[in-house]
């Protein structure tokens, strides 16, 4: 069934995504601001300070699988379908992810372009300290009508199987993440990306 | 003997400690594969292998955890396994010391077993295979199997090991608060899989503190004596204020634990994640000073499934082997096996389970039909229903190694016998999946007419058998039972074989006893007096019909008189009331028995989410029961049980979803019918809606899928809803429960306004709230009540009805 679901899911997925390298990077480490661009974007995050720290460029990202994926999970689950709908909601989601790393390996031929192959984690708002009122402006920057994401009034990404990011390129790595709280026994992943 | 055994008979060995938090101390990014390092930065490598060698690591392991081929795969380096696994070896061997020990890492392959997943048990095997030779090729000294959590993919990693190399195998299974694996398995049953296996090592590895894997430790202590491996860690490492590596638990403390956990037997001891040199120069230094325990355990007859061992000895009570399983004689039965049916299989699993049986024979033994596809479907079937260790019931050897790879856990081999033909195709495969196997005392020329005839046969099975490398307490023999009316002088010579076959060869015994009394009439009344004979003669583990209740009457006053059931215990509990209560509950039950049959099918299809044929029963039953019965005594007990399993960690969210399909087609039907006969019982009422702000909902709809199927009524406002229109919708229906979830911190705050607003309205409706970010810290906060998975909410939901 899983097969079939995931085969089937091509038809429902329309990707489609968007990239913005920033430079100009300022990092103000006493207010905890971080000003991208000229003053492209600017917002408050300790979390991105020390993403950032030592990069030369930032890229931002939206990526989207569309929302026909998730208007059939919904019917599915109206329909009595739950086994189909759950999985299909897992499958959306890899897909989502997927896009992104699709994404991510662009952004990084262009950054070796740069002469930076350094690229930081994958850092999205709602991680760490980095707030999800960044979501609109991120948006804005990359021409999301075109995409056809948008926000809630919560700044909630539409459709859900949305993301958005910030990467830092630079000529050095700089391997920071958003940390764990390293409460393992309460872990329900099966592996530990820290270890 | 490779170095490492000999080590192990006088030193207590450090292992080493984390790769991964080293590698990624060192720059390794996440979504990088860690062996490619092996290659694109061998420095990095030999680094830290060099550091805990020279920190004090007897033992280490090659950076070769995930260089399976599936797992290098996954970055599109599955052709590069060779090279990868060749240069890690070459990389541990070059940092170190003349007489350090290099075990090769081997970790799972991160996909589920068939039948929770889909990899089968012999493409996994076939992974486990290539890259262990591989690394035996490379020069490695042993084979260490680390962090399994699935008992099914741990026998397909060792049996590919002890098939394809002659190294030793140290094996690490996981190991979660609950003291047992991610899928149900506890130390004891690992310790019978794995010594049924030849493991030469058995270890624990976990993310739990040392209190936790010290409780392990000592359960293995306690029933092993195999070497033991753990990695414990000292709490897990936290930077201090100048951004040092510093171990929350100190140095003393530690040391106490190391003591501890050599005193429960460990004879390796490494870090788990998170550990480094640091930390294992602390063991080093600790270790070095412990001589290791003696573990004097004697050796069992264990059988085993994922979650349950079963000791065969002649101090514990008569084993029962449930034979019901079997389509000899049966036609409908055959009739279903043939068609690739199961369910009068299921409906006989859980019946003899139900009955008392403590290891269930599994016979698909029909004529032309596919023994090999019907057997794996049986075995699955039934391990998927109850939790008891299986006899595989078969002659045919393709069919027996089918079954062997099915089944889960240690299985007991039925059987093989003094023909050269059958114990050379039958003794190797018992070997090879570290079963239990039972000998037939029957040979080329027939069965031996006399007791010291069969004895003979029983040597010639046991010898052949320790030749092969299989331990004289997995052997049992059967001294088989002829029939009285055919050959009644026969029947002594049985129970004479008994005693002889235990005095001179101390192996368990097995007997099959109901052919006994075949021409007879009331054949009950021979099939128990020759049970009890035989018990007293020695015999261990009967092959009988657990549901018969004379026979078990039988077994359990036999284990009184031959001293197995101590103090009485099992007899006082089953007989302990007064007759008169007992026989009045054996004609009910008996009343009952005629009429559960249908419930007990309803049942057993939500439990299997059979939403297809669900529909067609339930229209059945509807001719003798009323709906509501038809909820209250099969769809709610059925779903609880699929609950149950999901708990234990043997269902998952699949099962779960198929279990809530069938009862909502069973829904359908008894809706409009309960309607009709205006019943309104029903848990208690619940308001459920995602809060303001946020959109995600799939979590909300499983669990009122969940609580709907327990007998809540639901009422379900959707996603995004204002906090005025929750509460006002709950107040005007009067509900119980207000059930909220929230994905998102930003949203979070809802559910505290909600809470606060019905207590400022002195209301008593409970909340329950749940999602990603939520915590049962944040709902005690604000006097919520908080719930882990849909199983758990359905709980929740219960207890807040009850109580309220």
């Amino acid at each position: 069934m899983i097969d079939s679901l995931i085969e089937y899911s091509y038809s429902l997925i329309d990707c489609k995504g968007a990239y913005l390298i920033l430079d100009k990077l300022q990092l103000d480490k006493e207010d905890n601001l971080v000003i991208l661009g000229e003053n492209a974007l600017n917002f408050e995050s300790k979390d991105i300070i020390e993403l950032l720290e030592g990069q030369d460029k930032a890229a931002l990202l939206a990526v989207t699988i569309g929302s026909s994926l998730e208007d059939k999970v919904k019917e599915l689950f109206n329909q009595g379908e739950f086994t189909k709908a759950t999985t299909l909601d897992a499958i959306a989601s890899v897909a989502a992810e997927e896009v992104a790393n699709e994404l991510n390996t662009i952004i990084k031929e262009e950054a070796i372009s740069y002469d930076l192959p350094h690229l930081t984690m994958r850092f999205s708002p709602g991680y760490g300290d980095l707030k999800l009122d960044i979501q609109p402006k991120i948006l804005e920057l990359l021409n999301s009508n075109e995409l056809g994401i948008t926000t809630t009034k919560s700044n909630i990404l539409l459709p859900e199987k949305s993301i958005t990011a910030i990467i830092g390129l630079g000529r050095v790595a700089n391997s920071y993440r958003a940390r764990c709280n390293f409460h393992c026994a309460s872990c329900k992943f099966d592996s530990c990306v820290y270890n | 003997m490779s170095s490492l055994l000999k080590r192990l008979k006088n030193e207590v060995l450090v292992l080493d400690g984390a790769m991964g938090t080293e590698l990624h101390k060192k720059g390794l990014e996440v979504g990088e594969c860690p062996e490619k390092l092996n290659l694109t930065h061998p420095e990095i490598l030999t680094e830290i292998h060099r550091s805990y060698v020279e920190a004090g690591s007897d033992i280490i392991q090659t950076n070769t955890f995930g260089a399976s081929r599936i797992k290098l795969d996954e970055y599109g380096l599955g052709e590069e396994v060779e090279v990868i696994n060749r240069k890690a070896v070459e990389l541990a061997k070059a940092a170190a010391n003349s007489d350090t020990i290099i075990a090769a890492s081997m970790g799972p392959t991160g996909k589920l077993l068939e039948p929770l997943g889909d990899l089968s048990f012999q493409k996994a095997y076939e992974i486990f295979a290539e890259q262990a030779q591989i690394l035996e090729d490379a020069g490695v000294d042993v084979i260490s199997i680390e962090t399994m959590t699935d008992l099914q993919e741990v026998r397909a990693a060792v049996i590919a090991v002890k098939e394809n190399t002659s190294l030793p195998i140290i094996c690490h299974l996981t190991y979660e608060e609950s003291l047992k694996t991610m899928t149900g398995t506890d130390p004891v049953t690992a310790v019978t899989v794995l010594e049924g296996l030849g493991v030469e090592v058995i270890g624990a590895n976990c993310s739990m503190g040392p209190e936790g894997l010290l409780k392990i430790i000592e359960t293995l202590g306690k029933n092993t004596s195999t070497y033991l491996s753990v990695e414990p860690n000292a709490g897990l490492p936290i930077l201090d204020e100048n951004n040092n590596t510093i171990f929350p638990m100190k140095a003393s403390e530690m040391a106490s634990y190391l003591k501890k956990f050599v005193d429960a037997g460990a004879n390796i001891i490494g870090g788990c994640c998170g550990s480094t040199p640091e930390y294992i120069r602390l063991v080093a230094e600790q270790v070095k000073k412990l001589k290791p325990k003696s573990k004097n355990h004697q050796a069992e007859t264990k059988l085993a499934s994922r979650s349950k061992t079963v000791v065969i000895a002649d101090n514990l009570p008569t084993r029962i082997i449930g034979e019901r399983i079997n389509p000899t004689g049966r036609k409908e039965l055959s009739a279903e096996l043939k068609e690739g049916k199961m369910n009068i299989v299921s409906q006989e699993a859980t019946a003899q389970a139900k009955a008392g049986a403590d290891i269930l024979d599994v016979n698909v033994g029909v004529p032309k039909i596919d023994q090999v596809i019907t057997i794996k479907q049986a075995i699955t079937t039934v391990q998927n229903l109850v939790n008891l260790p299986i006899c595989i019931d078969t002659t045919d050897a393709e069919v027996l190694e089918a079954a062997l790879q099915t089944v889960v856990g240690k299985p007991l081999i039925n059987s093989v016998n003094g023909e050269e033909e059958s114990l050379n195709s039958v003794l190797p495969l018992a070997k090879k999946y570290g079963a239990c196997v039972l000998g037939l005392t029957l040979d080329e020329d027939g069965i031996p007419k006399t007791a010291e005839g069969r004895l003979q046969v029983a040597r010639k099975i046991v010898e052949r058998a320790l030749e092969l490398g299989i331990k004289r307490e997995n052997i049992l023999i059967d001294a088989l039972t002829l029939t009285a009316s055919a050959q009644q002088e026969g029947v002594q010579e049985t129970i004479k074989a008994i005693r002889l076959i235990k005095e001179e060869l101390g192996v368990a015994t097995v007997l099959g006893v109901s052919n006994i009394s075949f021409g007879l009439p009331d054949r009950k009344k021979v099939n128990t007096a020759f049970l009890a004979m035989a018990i007293q003669a020695g015999l261990n583990a009967p092959i009988l019909d657990p549901t018969i209740e004379e026979m078990k009457a039988t077994l359990m006053a036999s284990d009184i008189l031959v001293n197995r059931d101590i103090s009485s215990q099992r007899y006082l509990k089953a007989y302990g009331q007064n007759k008169e209560a007992e026989e009045k509950k054996d004609t009910k039950q008996k009343e009952k028995e005629v009429e559960l049959n249908i419930l007990t099918q309803i049942q057993q299809q939500v439990l299997t989410g059979d939403k297809d044929n669900i529909s067609d029963n339930i229209k059945k039953a509807l001719d003798d029961y009323s709906a509501l019965d038809i909820i209250n005594q099969a769809l709610i007990p059925g779903i609880q049980e699929v609950g149950d399993k999901y708990d234990e960690g043997i269902y998952f969210l699949p099962q779960l979803m198929l279990g809530a399909e069938a009862m909502q087609n069973s829904f359908a039907i008894l809706k409009p019918i309960l309607e009709k006969e205006g019943s309104k019982e029903n848990q208690g009422r619940i308001i459920m809606a995602t809060v303001k702000g946020d959109v995600h909902d799939i979590g909300k709809n499983i669990v009122k899928i969940m609580l709907q199927n327990n007998g809540f009524e639901v009422i379900d406002l959707g996603k995004d809803i204002a906090n005025e229109t929750i509460i006002s919708t709950a107040l005007a229906k009067k509900a119980h429960i207000i059930c909220l979830s929230a994905l998102m911190t930003t949203t979070m705050p809802r559910m505290e306004e909600i809470t606060a607003k019905l207590k400022e309205s002195n209301s008593n409706i409970k909340v329950m709230v749940g999602g990603a970010v939520v915590t049962k810290d944040y709902a005690d906060s604000i006097g919520a009540y908080y719930s882990d998975n849909a199983v758990e909410a359905v709980k929740t939901a219960k207890k807040l009805v009850s109580n309220s």
